[in-house]
């Protein structure tokens, strides 16, 4: 049987990337915000 | 859940994050000792404290192997930092980074270099003095590591640069602004200071933060900036080792190594300042973009707190702690002049 090829890793770079602009996309869209889950700090 | 499982160390800084967060709207509002209004102490300076208290804590009841995988600083910096390119226009990101590549040279340069000699004075082994150079001169614990990897250092090594990076970058975080505050340094002047001479990225965001906005923004781009280096300096080591410390003149490491090396979150900060400058995002202040950052950056200076370690520092003598010192001091010392001259005098100040 065939070796199941390794799964490409997400480096951590590229994770906070992907993290950051799911965040700025949900804030573009107003799920966050005012309107939507109001984050506040 | 595995042995090695994040989950509990994720859901250790989140508490403490909180706990940061509480803690600085409590004081905020107090009138301290010496005149000292509360609202100057920010939450970077409350969050590394948590985290170093509770560092200790789960030290001494034997919980900290249990956290210790879930401590993801570096991650929630990038997130931060990323965040942080939705409020820097390309009008304070251009000139900024290009006064930050040249100031960058000459301190990559000339503290490593120092830092080299220094450690060759005081007898350090080759890759030690490699590991420490690139954590003093480039960015901290992310140099150490990838310097490591280029000239295949000790793994003891990394951790006690590592250990000596977070000892030293804690209470610069603090000193720095106040320094600089006591020098009358304008929020550019400072907080290029500040990018060039704090060795981790989370301590240079924390000395600009307490600074005031600019200051944390200026900071922020030189350091990424500098960590952008990193590929450079990583692939010149890789090929001063092959070539001089091994003798093997025939073998030279592959370019594909300064892209590897590269930090690639840089370019999520470029992009999201490039949305952020034609408009189609906001993250200035007082938008959820603005409160998910400090939430980063939160949970960042807590593990930084988390990741000390004194242990760490007792293993290998005095000569290394000497050597890092002195070398910060001269590093501290050379930004100052390099971040006045280029900062203060040959570019304008940004806005």
């Amino acid at each position: 049987m065939a070796d199941k090829p390794p799964r490409p890793a997400l480096s951590e770079d590229w994770l906070a990337v992907l993290i950051a602009f799911s965040l700025i996309a949900l804030a573009a869209f107003g799920v966050l915000g005012k309107n939507g889950l109001n984050v506040v700090f | 859940m595995t042995r090695n499982s994040s989950v509990p160390g994720l859901i250790v800084m989140a508490g403490l994050a909180v706990g940061a967060w509480w803690l600085t709207r409590q004081v905020a509002g107090m009138a301290l000792p010496f005149g000292i209004p509360g609202r100057a102490l920010e939450y970077p300076l409350w969050a590394a404290l948590v985290g170093l208290l509770a560092n200790f804590g789960l030290k001494r009841t034997g919980l900290y192997a249990a956290v210790e995988p879930g401590l993801k600083v570096e991650l929630f910096l990038k997130i931060g930092l990323v965040l942080l390119g939705a409020s820097v226009s390309l009008a304070l990101l251009a000139p900024t980074a290009l006064g930050a590549v040249v100031q960058g040279l000459v301190l990559i340069t000339g503290v490593f270099l120092f830092s080299w000699w220094l450690g060759g004075r005081f007898g350090l082994d080759a890759k030690l003095r490699a590991v420490m150079s690139s954590a003093i001169a480039i960015c901290g614990v992310s140099a150490a590591i990838a310097a490591a990897g280029s000239v295949l250092a000790k793994k003891e090594q990394v951790t006690y640069v590592t250990a000596l990076v977070i000892v030293v970058a804690l209470p610069l975080m603090v000193i720095a602004p106040a320094l600089a505050g006591a020098l009358g340094l304008s929020q550019t002047v400072a907080g290029a200071w500040f990018g060039g001479n704090i060795d981790t990225t989370a301590a240079v965001v924390g000395a600009g933060t307490l600074y005031g906005e600019t200051a944390q923004k200026v900071a922020s781009v030189v350091k990424a900036t500098q960590n952008a280096l990193i590929g450079v300096v990583t692939f010149l080591l890789a090929l001063y080792f092959t070539v001089v410390v091994e003798g093997k003149p025939g073998e030279r490491p592959s370019l594909r190594l300064v892209w590897d090396r590269f930090p690639k979150f840089v370019l999520g900060f470029v992009a999201a300042s490039l949305l952020y400058t034609f408009g189609l995002i906001d993250g200035g202040r007082g938008t959820p973009l603005e409160a998910l950052r400090n939430w980063s950056f939160t949970l960042a200076f807590v593990g930084m707190g988390l990741q000390l370690s004194l242990s760490d520092l007792r293993r290998m003598g005095w000569r290394p702690f000497a050597v890092f010192l002195i070398t910060t001091v001269f590093n501290t010392l050379l930004a100052l002049g390099a971040a006045w001259l280029i900062f203060g005098v040959w570019l304008p100040p940004a806005g």
